[in-house]
């Protein structure tokens, strides 16, 4: 059994006219030790999702229907109570912006031993120490003078080591990883990758990886997951997708990497993907891609395609798929 | 940027020490910075001899507050009464000094009262939104009626005494309190940190203490200092009418309120506890902007 299955989850915000599906029917598992990378433009829902399986979607959105089972537990019927004591011990999270993530009154050393402290009922010295090996183990120098230090007194590569610090200090089974690296420089986003996939195969910990960069994607993951308009649209290892994509939309996003190296007409414009992402409180009857497909025929805009199996562990939605 | 209000999401010792070496603590840079303007250093003089001559005021006052002296009734400035007498004769000076205690008093606990109220309310509205609505249309509701109005209102129905001039400026200014916290909250309920730590686990107490009341409390000292002249006044305004402190204490009010009938005899009743008003009133409005400056990030660099 997997670590984590997400099954047909859907989430809503109740707009004042509308109601935005954020995320319509998501689908898919995690398992120990293995990174699953969810990838999609701003507005596909990636977000929305990894804040549903913490259960922290702001109002007026909410989860409307689904199963989040951790561990074979299901988080979405718990109590708020119960809910705390998952966040921070079973599944640690990691956001985007380092700079903002952090408390900018308390010590990383103080942030650090506060999970501890909640969750394991630490005393304050034991803590400290704890929180002072996990700062050593994110390969953070001089550890003890760090963690004396607050926020402000640190770089944005160390912050992030530091967010990483707090998520797993309780060595948590699952971690979420919200674009951790997307505010960071290219050589200090290519440590903080590094650093957590050491963490990642130390630990044996499952990771749930978001992120717009299918760069990254290619660095960290097992497999992928392609999210457009609020639905999973391709999921598979990352060798096959990335070789064969089956989705219309994942060989646009595919296409419109550039490659270094390559020599380009410079007439020749990048390829993209014409038009916009429907706003998800007015999606299509249909694909939600099929306004921007060159393949899309009238059924594709009567009915939302089935999800179908391309192959073991290998799912699209798109009915073309065997002609791609 | 998110912290695009002013103030908010940074904080004192983030601020201050950002630009500072780490032994220097915050509360000494912020002294520092504060009285290198040159008004505000002589505001915070003004404010240090008043509280000094408050707390003094049964030592160095000359005369009992009280003490009557017919024959030298509503007495020019003189050696022997340096601010005259009054119409019963007693010492305008002594009156001052007791009456800074009544006035410092009150104001301080107005700002105690409605500073714990208000912040604890507009904490509590800003990040439990179910309490919201309710909280800030009883505030919106408090904040309609002009200060005075509701504090006269409030002591008709109290009946006149000290404590309960403090009970009624409390109420009356506690919305505006939890108006600035509310804000506040709201600002950093909305920045990562928060989220990060209902991420890892918080409930909502431990954020509300922990996480957001920390970072209100630069934008909470500047409003408390504007709150403590505003209750001074407020009570003077209260006294002057009649419906505050029992004309019996002396307080800055209460002297103006006796002293209108022999305005055109003796200026010097009036002058005495008004300039008391107006320099107390004036050197707390002066700290409070400069408090405003020197807690704000983006004002740092003016020097």
């Amino acid at each position: 059994m997997s670590l984590l299955q997400v099954r047909e989850l859907r989430t809503e915000f109740q707009l004042e006219d509308a109601v935005a599906r954020a995320v319509d029917g998501v689908s898919f598992d995690v398992a120990r030790g293995e990174t699953l990378a969810v990838v999609g433009e701003s507005g596909s829902g990636k977000s929305v999702a990894a804040l549903s399986i913490m259960r922290l979607v702001p109002p007026p959105g909410g989860t409307t229907g689904g199963e989040v089972l951790l561990a074979g537990r299901n988080l979405l019927s718990l109590r708020e109570r119960e809910m705390r004591r998952v966040r921070g011990a079973e599944i640690g999270m990691i956001f985007q912006e380092p700079m903002s993530c952090l408390n900018p009154l308390l010590t990383v050393g103080e942030q650090v031993a506060e999970t501890v402290r909640l969750h394991r009922g630490l005393g304050r010295s034991a803590a400290w120490r704890h929180a002072e090996e996990m700062l050593a183990r994110v390969n953070i120098p001089e550890p003890r003078r760090r963690a004396a230090d607050y926020p402000h007194h640190l770089s944005g590569g160390m912050r992030q080591r530091v967010m990483i610090a707090i998520a797993l200090a309780c060595s948590p089974p699952l971690l979420i990883a919200d674009e951790p690296t997307t505010a960071l420089d290219v050589t200090i986003q290519a440590q903080i990758l590094e650093l957590m996939r050491a963490l990642q195969s130390e630990l044996g910990m499952g990771m749930l990886f978001i992120t717009h960069d299918l760069g990254v994607v290619a660095q960290v993951a097992d497999r992928v997951a392609v999210m457009y308009a609020g639905r999973v649209v391709e999921q598979g290892t990352v060798g096959e997708v990335f070789a064969r994509p089956l989705h219309p939309y994942t060989r646009a996003l595919l296409r419109a990497i550039p490659r270094a190296g390559e020599r380009r007409d410079p007439a020749r414009l990048l390829p993209a993907i014409p038009g916009q992402v429907p706003s998800a409180a007015a999606l299509p009857p249909g694909c939600a891609f099929a306004p921007r497909c060159a393949l899309a025929t009238a059924q594709c805009r009567a009915a939302v395609p089935p999800e179908e199996a391309a192959g073991p562990g290998r799912l699209v939605r798109c009915i073309r798929w065997r002609e791609a | 940027m998110r912290h695009s209000i002013r103030g908010f999401g940074t904080s004192v010792s983030a601020t201050l020490a950002a630009a500072a070496p780490r032994h220097v603590s915050p509360a000494r840079l912020l002294l520092r910075r504060l009285v290198r303007r040159k008004l505000v250093l002589l505001s915070l003089l003004v404010l240090a001899l008043v509280f000094a001559a408050a707390a003094a005021a049964p030592w160095v006052a000359p005369y009992a507050p009280q003490r009557m002296d017919i024959l030298h009734r509503l007495a020019a400035p003189s050696a022997l009464h340096w601010f005259g007498s009054d119409d019963f004769g007693r010492d305008v000076l002594s009156r001052c000094l007791w009456g800074a205690r009544t006035s410092l008093t009150v104001g301080l606990l107005v700002v105690v009262i409605a500073g714990l109220a208000g912040t604890a309310l507009g904490v509590a509205a800003g990040y439990l939104r179910r309490l919201d609505g309710v909280l800030m249309r009883v505030t919106d509701a408090m904040m309609a009626f002009p200060d005075i109005l509701l504090a006269i209102a409030l002591m008709a129905a109290l009946g006149a005494s000290a404590a309960n001039v403090v009970i009624a400026l409390g109420v009356v200014y506690t919305p505006r309190v939890a108006r600035v916290a509310r804000g506040g909250t709201l600002v950093l309920r909305e920045l990562q940190f928060v989220e990060a730590a209902e991420a890892l686990g918080a409930g909502g107490r431990r954020i509300m203490l922990v996480h957001l009341l920390p970072n209100l409390l630069s934008a909470l000292l500047v409003q408390c200092t504007f709150l403590f002249a505003a209750s001074i006044l407020t009570e003077a305004g209260l006294s002057f009418l009649g419906a505050g402190v029992p004309p019996t204490v002396p307080t800055w009010g209460n002297m103006i309120a006796a002293a209108q009938q022999y305005m055109d005899r003796a200026q010097w009743l009036i002058l005495a506890p008004g300039l008391c008003i107006v320099l107390t009133v004036l050197a707390l409005q002066v700290v409070g902007d400069g408090l405003r400056d020197a807690l704000d990030p983006k004002l740092r660099r003016i020097r």
